[in-house]
Order: structure tokens, then C-alpha cells, then sequence
């Protein structure tokens, strides 16, 4: 996959965490979007190619965010280069050590954004308010983590497997 | 004697004589009596049952035909349901814009600035930070700094503007702060935002009157709300002895989940009152 080609990916996951999610109603307890995309990338792209997406989608959302500046591309390095660290122990590229991967981000996020928020000195959010919405991620993403992560693998094959074929079947020298 | 020509002629005129008389009898009578009505009455039962499988199978196909216009027809009328429903349900929405946009409108009428309504076009990307993209800029004369308001109180305030779009910090994210008072009491503290469905009404003193209900709004002394706006509503009052300040949590005014249009007031004059919120 070219950079740009997970640079358009990103975006998109981008348009639906801004703009789909909470038109949904889902704005508060569903997980960031990026998280899955980011540990695919670490997971299952050469470093050249997701160490740029994973900049990209970082700078973009901290431009998008009133969160101070640095703290989503802070959140998504260290996340890719924790799960390109955990890829040399493990050995192992599934969809399944994505699926394992992502409440571990999804609460690793969370937990640096109150880190934040403290540090800010301006009012944090109430305890109760902390639990609910970091339990409601954990859930959604122990939930939905595995076929995401499946599906990220099956779209990134499937259009290889295309790119691949494509010039010979459509008889291109 | 005779010969065979006389013969023939005799034997012609006889026959024609019988034929006569027969059929000059058979005129006479009005039902016939001849043996083939045996004939009729053994074949009626099958004629009539045949006659009766006929009009089975016309009905039938009669039937079938009726059913493949009647399944044709269905699923013309659902199709048709469909769209039905879904101008129905456009028209709804419509009809609750343009409500919403009403009621927004007369309170524009009531702000004591020039406003501008936006429409929020996406949200920010992270649960915690509260801050809304929207589709008004630089162009529109929203700036940094401005309120925003709906008919049912404070919003936030603009984070920052490029020429076509802004951002606009919620009342409720923990960097939000908001002069405000007690509406009965007019007891002064800072709303805070909590990123959580409720804000913090600080810097109330042991001597304040703070009761669950009372209704907090804006002072007009920070210098970016008009005053008299609605914030929210006091939900909780927890007081420790020892504590220097009440601990007051408000739930606020307006329903940020379902925010689509506001009002940035381009023009603030943050001094002159509002409307009472009890009044509106």
C-alpha cells in the first residue's frame, strides 16, 4: 500500500470520527477511530510507509481538536512504536494481536489525555464521568476490535491482491 | 309386370308419404321421446363435470393472473410507500429545522448584538476535549474570542477562525470557564467545564445561597457573554466543613448532543442586559 493510498485511509477514518460518528449519536463512548488504523500500521506495514501515515493522521487531528497541540500525534507515535516494539517480541501479525493490541491503546489514550487535562490545572473531569466513557471504549473496542481489525487486513489485501492483478489481466505489458 | 323404374318411383313416394307423417306426429308432440335422451342423460354428469373442471381451471388462472398483478402491484405500492415514507420523513425534518431555526431567530431578534448563525459541521475527534468545527469563518466576522448562543443560553465561545470555518469551545470542555451568578441569590462564581455532562460552579463561599434548582447565569463581567444568559441549572451542592469553597455542579442549559445551529454574537456588548431566562 503507497503512503498515500493510507494517507486517503486516514482521512476517511478521520471524516467518520468527526463528522459520521457523532451524527450517529456516538460522539461520547465510542473509541478514536485512528487507534485500530495506527496499530495497523505498526503492525502490518514496513516502517517507511507508517511512520508518515501515522504523522499524518497525528497533525490532522491535532489541528482538528481543542485538545492542546501534540497530543494526538504524542498518543499515535508512541502507540505505533509500542505495537512495532510488542511485533518483535511477539512474532506474530494477525488480526488477532491487532484485536489484543487495541483496548490496551484505546485506555492508554484515554489515560494521557487525563494526564493532560490535570496538567492544564483547569477543572478535570469528574471520576464517574472518567469511568463511564473509558469503560464504554474498553467495551466497544473489546467488542468490535477483532472484525475491525480483520476487515483493515481483508480491504488492504483485497486491493493489492487487485493492484497486483490488475495491469496483467487487463493484458497491460 | 311392373318395371323396376315404376318400382323405384313407388317405393320414393311411400317414403316420402312416411317421412311426412312422421314428421307431421312429431310436431304434435312438445318433448321429444326418443331413445337418445338416454344418451344425454348418461353423458350429463361428465359434460357438467367437465363444464365445472373448466371453470376451475378459468378461475384459476383467472386467480393466478390476479395474483401476479396483485404481487406487481404491492410491490409497486411498497416501493411507492418507500418514497412515500421518505419525502414524509425529510418533510419532518424540515419542518424541524425550520422550527428550530424560528425559535433561534426570535432570539436573535432579543440579543442586544448582531449575531450570525452557523451550522456545527463536525465534532472533535477526542471524547474529552469539548469543541465543534463550524461552517461560518473570518468572512462571516466571527473572531476569536466571540459567544455563542442558543435560544436555550450559552454555548461557548470561538476558539479560532480561519477565513471560512471556526472552532468553537464548548461550555462544557475542562479549558471552558464562564463568569457567572446565581440567578435568585446573584451569588458570583466561575462555571467550569468538566468535559463530562456537567460543569462546576466555583468559587462559592460558605455564606453563598446555593440551592439545588436555582437557575446560573451569565455575569457579563468576563467580558465575553451578554449578561443574563442561561448556563444551566444547579443539580448538586456538596459542602464540607472544612472546605474553603462549595463544590456546586450545573447541569447546563443546553443540550450539547443534540447542538446543530448557534448564534456567534459578531457584535457582544457584554454589559447590557438580556431577557431574563425565566421570562423566555
Amino acid at each position: 500500500m503507497k503512503t498515500t493510498a493510507i494517507a486517503a485511509c486516514g482521512l476517511l477514518l478521520v471524516l467518520l470520527q468527526t463528522v459520521v460518528v457523532p451524527a450517529l449519536g456516538r460522539a461520547g463512548g465510542f473509541y478514536d477511530l485512528l487507534l485500530p488504523w495506527v496499530i495497523h500500521l505498526g503492525l502490518f506495514r514496513p516502517l517507511r510507509q507508517g511512520l508518515p501515515g501515522v504523522l499524518f493522521v497525528g497533525l490532522l487531528l491535532d489541528h482538528l481538536s481543542g485538545a492542546p497541540f501534540g497530543v494526538f500525534l504524542t498518543v499515535y507515535l508512541w502507540s505505533f512504536l509500542g505495537v512495532r516494539l510488542l511485533r518483535r517480541v511477539l512474532r506474530a501479525e494477525t488480526p488477532g494481536v491487532a484485536a489484543v493490541l487495541l483496548p490496551g491503546a484505546v485506555l492508554f489514550e484515554n489515560l494521557f489525555f487525563l494526564l493532560v487535562m490535570e496538567l492544564a490545572g483547569e477543572a478535570r473531569p469528574l471520576a464517574r464521568d472518567f469511568l463511564r466513557e473509558a469503560g464504554a471504549q474498553l467495551g466497544w473496542a473489546l467488542l468490535t476490535g477483532l472484525p475491525l481489525a480483520a476487515l483493515m487486513v481483508g480491504l488492504e489485501r483485497g486491493f493489492s491482491g487487485r493492484r497486483r492483478r490488475g495491469p496483467a489481466a487487463e493484458g497491460v505489458p | 309386370m311392373f318395371s323396376r323404374r315404376m318400382i323405384l318411383a313407388f317405393g320414393g313416394i311411400v317414403f316420402l308419404a312416411v317421412n311426412l307423417l312422421l314428421i307431421a306426429a312429431a310436431t304434435r308432440r312438445s318433448v321429444s321421446t326418443s331413445p337418445l335422451g338416454v344418451f344425454l342423460e348418461i353423458a350429463a354428469p361428465f359434460q357438467a363435470l367437465a363444464t365445472r373442471a373448466i371453470g376451475t381451471l378459468r378461475e384459476l388462472r383467472e386467480d393466478y393472473l390476479g395474483a401476479v398483478a396483485a404481487v406487481r402491484e404491492n410491490r409497486e405500492l411498497r416501493r411507492r410507500l418507500e418514497e412515500l415514507e421518505q419525502i414524509e420523513a425529510g418533510r419532518r425534518e424540515i419542518e424541524i429545522e425550520n422550527r428550530r431555526l424560528k425559535e433561534l431567530l426570535g432570539f436573535k431578534a432579543t440579543l442586544p448584538g448582531e449575531a450570525v448563525a452557523a451550522r456545527i459541521i463536525a465534532a472533535d475527534p477526542a471524547a474529552w476535549f469539548k469543541t465543534v468545527i463550524l461552517d461560518k469563518g473570518e468572512e462571516d466576522g466571527v473572531r476569536k474570542g466571540l459567544p455563542a448562543v442558543t435560544a436555550r443560553g450559552a454555548v461557548g465561545q470561538i476558539l479560532d477562525a480561519s477565513p471560512r470555518r471556526s472552532r468553537l469551545l464548548l461550555l462544557i470542555d475542562y479549558n471552558s470557564a464562564a463568569d457567572a451568578l446565581v440567578q435568585r441569590s446573584r451569588a458570583r462564581g466561575v462555571l467550569k467545564g468538566t468535559s463530562g455532562a456537567e460543569c462546576l460552579l466555583d468559587y462559592l463561599q460558605h455564606a453563598d445561597d446555593v440551592q439545588v434548582g436555582d437557575a446560573v447565569i451569565t455575569s457579563g463581567f468576563d467580558g465575553v457573554y451578554p449578561k443574563g444568559l442561561l448556563l444551566g441549572t444547579v443539580s448538586a451542592v456538596d459542602f464540607q466543613g472544612t472546605d474553603v469553597f462549595k463544590e456546586v455542579r450545573v447541569r447546563p442549559a443546553v443540550d450539547f448532543d443534540k447542538l446543530e445551529e448557534v448564534l456567534v454574537i459578531v457584535e457582544p456588548r457584554p454589559k447590557a442586559a438580556l431577557p431574563s431566562p425565566a421570562r423566555r
